[in-house]
């Protein structure tokens, strides 16, 4: 019990239950079956991207490059298959966006294990130069007739859920598979392999880590390539999303999955983090984006709103780990 | 007598040697140069004239202002990601406040006060929320990066709720008339306003027992507790001075747009860590000078109002160029590092044998 009180998720759980029942009492929409599935909906891309924030940020590093990744291959796979007007299977899609996110997300590998320099700013410069080719060389823009196999596929669905009050109905997208083989996968990779293990440790200590016989450089390169890879792919899923292909869509969306991860309990110096509690981080910013309205709250205040979720949350935690350190200095000075 | 004289030209020599000494600063120079030199040779009848010249000296003081800031808190070992932040939010208030006390009607002195009034309630302002960030860091603990992307958020969110998403307009014209005011018809006076912030702040840096602590603080937060330094007392300082510095950029921007919006040099936070980066500001804290921001801003400079010249180099391009700079730093820095490594080891092993 006491170990439960002292853990991340037990608190995100809680918030998130209780502004549940907040939603539920103002507004009496919470609990609808279209309700919950746009939840879900829109928690398919910062769970997809969450899963690879999650693996960086236990490794002791942070990407603020992954969204123009994601553009970057999103938007050049479009024009591809519509260059060679492409009428196959459309994995073929997810296929290349994830090779050309791996390629992006192993120069950043390759540059954050040669410089050894703080990885937030290695990716802010690649970032910005993976943006800047998408928009200055490829002279990016909407593109709103999609290939026909992704068009396709947009309109696929596993089940729709009518709301007869409101006379609306949702549907979840069939991507929303894609979200799940993420989580297992990472899920897998974290608790089940030994690569896993390095992740951890290269978080805890990178020096004991390369002593215990881990490859530092091998696992930065798996790390960058995995989040280029699952960047790749989000970013298509974004266009199969919102039927049309925005290059700008996803900038910005760095700092809410480093928040998401941050508040399911995944400590920012690496070393410690979960799955359970990635995916109840990125719960909790979804839902808060989403019910706003719910709630009658303009969505002018949706920033501020996150600023003070992302404060508290990050704030709980360090400031647990703070005292124990003030303890263990006391404790130090007493004797 | 003759010996005053030649104790003072040894000063002069030694100062010389000083910067020559800082390999970094030398660098910077020939940098500069170079990126100086290249673009009058190729444009020398656009790039050499008066106008341009002006135009280019009063654009830089409003990230150069934003650089400085983030250089202090890049050497306390952090980062401070709010300040772009912070530079627009108090923007919009001191507009808010302008326009509410004064009327249409108002005498130039009158106006001229209630500006001065509106400057330091900027600056005050900013320095709030710079205490906000050193708060979250020092008595919550939260690591700078996170604690300042949290203010970040939240003062960028304060600033769209007071906006409404839109911009504020209508601003009395002593604003704008002061900002993009022309000394002589030559001297900007946003380049008086960066002058002033980079001498204050080279002063505090290298003259009182703070910036001492700073630096110490940067190398080894450790080593500064038990020598006996509050820490969270320095970082209070630091967020509170670059918040301060934030806000008088964000007074510039007003000026210079003539409205206040919530989205004003968003791509200034990445610039500005470029800009340290460049200038030889440690990220993991310790290093760092106003003069080497100064001369790297005044490279990036060059280079922007440079490739403005050339119309077929559209503006995304600009992202492009500051991201491999960046890296390309980076990389000469790692590489000049190792030599330096290797060559002393040498130095080394030979004096052994």
């Amino acid at each position: 019990m006491r170990g439960l009180l002292k853990r991340n998720e037990f608190y995100v759980s809680l918030t998130i239950l209780a502004l549940c029942f907040l939603i539920q009492s103002k507004s009496g929409q919470f609990f609808t079956g279209n309700n919950l599935i746009d939840l879900a909906r829109s928690m398919i891309i910062p769970g997809i991207l969450c899963m690879g924030v999650l693996i960086e940020i236990i490794s002791g590093g942070i990407d603020v490059s992954f969204p123009a990744i994601a553009m970057l291959s999103m938007f050049s796979t479009v024009k591809l298959l519509l260059y060679v007007d492409y009428k196959g299977p459309v994995i073929v899609a997810f296929i290349i966006a994830g090779l050309i996110g791996l390629v992006l997300g192993l120069i950043n590998g390759g540059l954050i294990a040669f410089l050894k320099l703080p990885t937030l700013i290695i990716t802010l410069g690649t970032g910005s130069i993976y943006l800047g080719f998408m928009q200055a060389v490829l002279k990016s823009r909407v593109i709103s007739v999609l290939p026909e196999p992704i068009s396709k596929l947009s309109k696929s669905y596993l089940f729709t859920a009518h709301n007869k009050e409101l006379g609306i109905s949702s549907s979840l997208p069939s991507v929303f598979i894609l979200l799940i083989v993420t989580v297992v996968l990472v899920y897998f990779i974290l608790n089940r392999t030994m690569l896993g293990r390095g992740i951890y440790a290269l978080g805890g200590d990178i020096i004991a880590c390369e002593r215990a016989g881990f490859n530092v450089a091998r696992l930065q390169y798996f790390i960058y390539g995995f989040m280029g890879g699952l960047a790749g792919v989000a970013g298509m899923t974004r266009t199969v999303l919102t039927g049309s292909c925005q290059p700008t869509t996803l900038i910005g969306f760095e700092l809410t999955c480093i928040a998401a991860v941050i508040l399911g309990g995944t400590r920012i110096t690496g070393g410690h983090g979960t799955v359970k509690g990635a995916l109840l981080g990125a719960l909790l910013i979804t839902m808060v984006s989403n019910s706003l309205i719910l709630l009658g709250v303009p969505t002018y205040w949706s920033k501020f709103v996150t600023g003070i979720i992302i404060i508290i949350g990050t704030g709980a935690s360090a400031y647990q780990i703070l005292r124990q350190k003030r303890k263990l200095n006391a404790s130090v000075f007493e004797d | 007598m003759l010996n005053d004289y030649h104790n003072m030209s040894l000063q002069k020599l030694k100062a010389l040697n000083f910067l020559f000494k800082q390999p970094n600063l030398k660098r910077l120079v020939i940098m500069l140069v170079i990126a100086f030199a290249a673009m009058s040779a190729l444009k020398p009848n656009i790039f050499l004239t008066q106008d341009y010249f002006s135009s280019m000296l009063g654009l830089f003081p409003e990230y150069g202002i934003i650089s400085i800031a983030m250089m202090i808190t890049m050497i306390s070992g952090g980062i401070d990601l709010a300040a772009v932040s912070i530079a627009n939010f108090t923007g919009i208030m001191t507009c808010l406040f302008l326009i509410r006390f004064i009327p249409d009607d108002a005498s130039v002195g009158y106006a001229a006060m209630i500006l001065i009034c509106g400057f330091f309630l900027s600056v005050i302002l900013g320095g709030f929320c710079g205490a906000i960030s050193a708060t979250l860091i020092s008595k919550i603990g939260i690591p700078p990066i996170l604690a300042t992307l949290g203010t970040n958020d939240l003062i960028l969110g304060a600033a769209i709720a007071l906006t409404k998403g839109s911009s504020i307009s209508s601003i009395p014209p002593i604003l704008s008339e002061v900002g993009n005011y022309m000394i002589g018809g030559v001297i900007p006076v946003t380049l008086i306003a960066f002058i002033i912030c980079a001498l204050i702040l080279s002063f505090i840096l290298s003259k009182t027992t703070y910036g001492f602590k700073l630096y110490m603080m940067g190398s080894n937060q450790t080593a500064s507790r038990f020598s006996g330094t509050d820490n969270n007392k320095i970082i209070y300082i630091t967020y509170i001075l670059s918040g301060m510095l934030a806000s008088v950029s964000g007074l510039l921007m007003c000026a210079r747009f003539n409205t206040a919006r919530a989205d004003f040099g968003t791509s200034y936070t990445m610039q500005a860590i470029l800009i340290c980066v460049l200038s030889g500001v440690n990220p993991n804290g310790g290093f760092g000078t106003v003069a080497g921001i100064t001369l790297s801003v005044l490279i990036l400079q060059i280079l922007s109002s440079g490739f403005n010249m050339f119309p077929f180099i559209s503006n995304f391009y600009r992202d492009l160029i500051w991201g491999a700079v960046l890296l390309a730093v980076l990389l000469y820095n790692h590489i000049s590092i190792n030599r330096q490594a290797k060559a002393t080891q040498k130095k080394a092993v030979a004096s052994k044998a």
